[in-house]
């Protein structure tokens, strides 16, 4: 068996033993004065990882380089260490930074700044915040992060794990009114998309993008409803900006034979490369909570018209009962996302003759042939996955989870073969074990 | 050890929670607070960081006694004081907002709310402090 060490493990292990012992009335606890208050603190996970199917990586997130290979005890998708200092300025005024360490897009350990906004709150209905910001699109709180906060071991990764466009430099305004026995809860916000997806041994990083949405939120003592709307729409997308000229030529030598409908396809979709250029998701999400039964429901539609455009779906489900430290869990998650149906006929005959300004036309259509269904494969994902698991709070800041998951995947781009490549079908069974804490 | 005497230990590790059973819990404010009772989900929107202003303005200086926190959200959620630390990893680490202020007992709660009018604690007793007035009770 193999064994991966990344090079933050014993980093991890000795905070995690801090954060199993640390006092529990920590020098950076708020003071309830008006002084500036300053605070710091953290959070991580230790977890490994293990499936037995071959040519296969297993990973949380599409964003992460590398996965969990067959038959390797792999501590690298789930471990974290999360750093956060906040500072209580005024009692309408805060700062907060948080820095988190985890396998990054390029395999490396180095931190990366999720959070980090000036905060003003000049009444009980009106938030502002300003500086790197989070989508919120998670139920379970606005980060995929905190391991501590969830019940199993890591978000859904059938649906979470392809939204990795999820921090952004702008602003967010919320307002919060009384409703019923609840909170009616409306959040909008947009600025500057941060993130990155890695397919097919590459990364793609959205270099100039803008995101923008809104959230409404009613927060009542047993049941939660979350209604989320977002968009990510990039103005540069250098990823099939070599196939452009390609089609462009593929349209002008249909022009040129009087294939009009193929010229009119391929000029459609050069064109789409450079002009459509929007990610959207609308999620609607449910949590209910009475003694030590818990219940969470959502559901997202996907939509992208970015080439080569797709459209899809996302649910999760997780059903949990507390006993004491003890919280068992089920999990049931699945996703589906298929590439827009539109026709490109490039199966037709190419004429024999061709005059001299036309030879490289039999070339581009060939060269599109082969590609155009890869391209389109690489967006086609369609995965089921099951899981079971016990949450143990091993302190009052520690837990550990031992998580048991089935995946079925027809088609996945969260999976990877050994190559780096998106892949499917594949079946598998991986086995989780998590050791959570904050401090 | 038998096998036999493992059982309680297990059945008591299992079952275990946090947190001494008081007699009767009560939530209290300073006198000149402006506040003479708080409902149940008044208290819970303060103590769970939803509100962060009391009912007649100014922000909520809230107070925890950390020997009392199992037992006062048991009975003001009915949740284990495990599902309340994930509740509060997940504001903290999202910057909603910051976890209450822990004191070690009740004296230094009572200390605390005679002190400020802002505050608002949870203690094991009704206080002798005349500045401490108490807003809701939660029995046992």
């Amino acid at each position: 068996m193999l064994t991966v060490i990344p090079r933050c493990l014993a980093a991890i292990a000795a905070t995690a033993l801090c954060a199993t012992s640390a006092a529990v009335y920590a020098e950076g606890q708020p003071a309830a004065d008006a002084d500036v208050r300053w605070s710091v603190s953290g959070f991580g996970t230790l977890g490994a990882a293990w499936h037995a199917a071959d040519d296969t990586q297993f990973r949380r997130s599409v964003d992460q380089r590398r996965g969990t290979r067959a038959n390797e005890l792999d501590f690298g998708i789930d471990s974290t260490l999360g750093l956060q200092v906040h500072g209580a300025l005024t009692p309408q005024w805060s700062v907060l930074a948080q820095a988190v360490m985890n396998q990054g897009r390029h395999g490396e350990w180095g931190p990366h700044l999720v959070w980090g906004f000036v905060k003003y709150v000049p009444n009980d209905w009106l938030e502002l915040r300003a500086g790197r910001l989070v989508t919120d699109i998670y139920l379970d709180g606005d980060s995929r992060h905190v391991g501590y906060a969830y019940t199993a071991v890591r978000p859904y990764a059938d649906v979470y794990g392809r939204l990795t466009y999820d921090n952004f430099d702008g602003l967010d305004a919320t307002v919060q009114h009384a409703l019923g026995d609840g909170l009616l809860r409306f959040k909008l916000f947009g600025g500057r998309t941060r993130g990155s997806v890695f397919l097919n041994d590459r990364e793609h990083p959205v270099k100039v993008g803008r995101s923008f949405g809104a959230t409404l939120d009613w927060i009542g003592p047993e049941l939660s409803l979350k209604l989320s709307w977002g968009n990510m729409v990039t103005t540069r997308n250098d990823i099939y900006a070599p196939l452009r000229p390609v089609l462009q030529g593929v349209a002008e030598g249909a022009h040129a034979l009087g294939d009009h409908r193929l010229a009119a396809q391929a000029s459609t979709l050069a064109s789409e490369i450079a002009n459509s250029n929007r990610i959207g998701y609308l999620g609607a999400a449910l949590a209910w909570e009475r003694g030590p039964l818990s219940l969470q429901l959502m559901g997202t539609d996907m939509s992208m018209t970015v080439f080569p455009g797709f459209e899809g779906w996302g649910a999760g489900a997780t059903a949990a009962y507390r006993m004491g430290r003890w919280k068992p869990y089920v999990t049931w998650s699945r996703s589906l996302l298929d590439p827009k149906d539109r026709p490109f006929d490039l199966d037709r005959p190419i004429p024999q003759e061709l005059p001299p300004p036309l030879a490289g036309y039999p070339v581009a259509v060939g060269h599109l042939r082969g590609l155009y269904p890869t391209i389109t494969g690489y967006t086609r994902h369609d995965q089921t996955t099951i899981g079971a698991g016990v949450r143990y709070d091993v302190a009052e800041n520690v837990a550990l989870k031992l998580q048991v998951d089935r995946i079925d995947a027809k088609r996945s781009s969260t999976l990877l073969d050994d190559r780096g490549y998106v892949t499917g079908p594949r079946a598998l069974t991986v086995f989780s074990a998590t050791l959570d804490f904050v401090f | 050890m038998r096998i036999p005497a493992l059982v309680p230990v297990l059945l008591a590790l299992l079952l275990s929670t946090q947190g001494a059973a008081a007699e009767e819990l009560v939530v209290i404010v300073h006198r000149d607070s402006g506040i003479s009772t708080l409902s149940r989900e008044q208290a819970s929107h303060l103590f769970l960081g939803r509100v962060k202003m009391l009912p007649p303005g100014g922000r909520a200086n809230v107070v925890e006694v950390e020997p009392l926190r199992a037992s006062f959200y048991r009975r003001l959620l009915g949740r284990e004081i495990a599902e309340i630390n994930a509740y509060w990893a997940r504001l903290q680490f999202s910057g909603r907002t910051q976890p209450p202020l822990r004191v070690s007992d009740s004296a230094a709660a009572v200390a605390r709310v005679a002190e400020d009018p802002q505050a608002i604690a949870f203690v094991d007793a009704v206080p002798d402090d005349p500045r401490a007035r108490v807003v809701l009770r939660l029995g046992p």
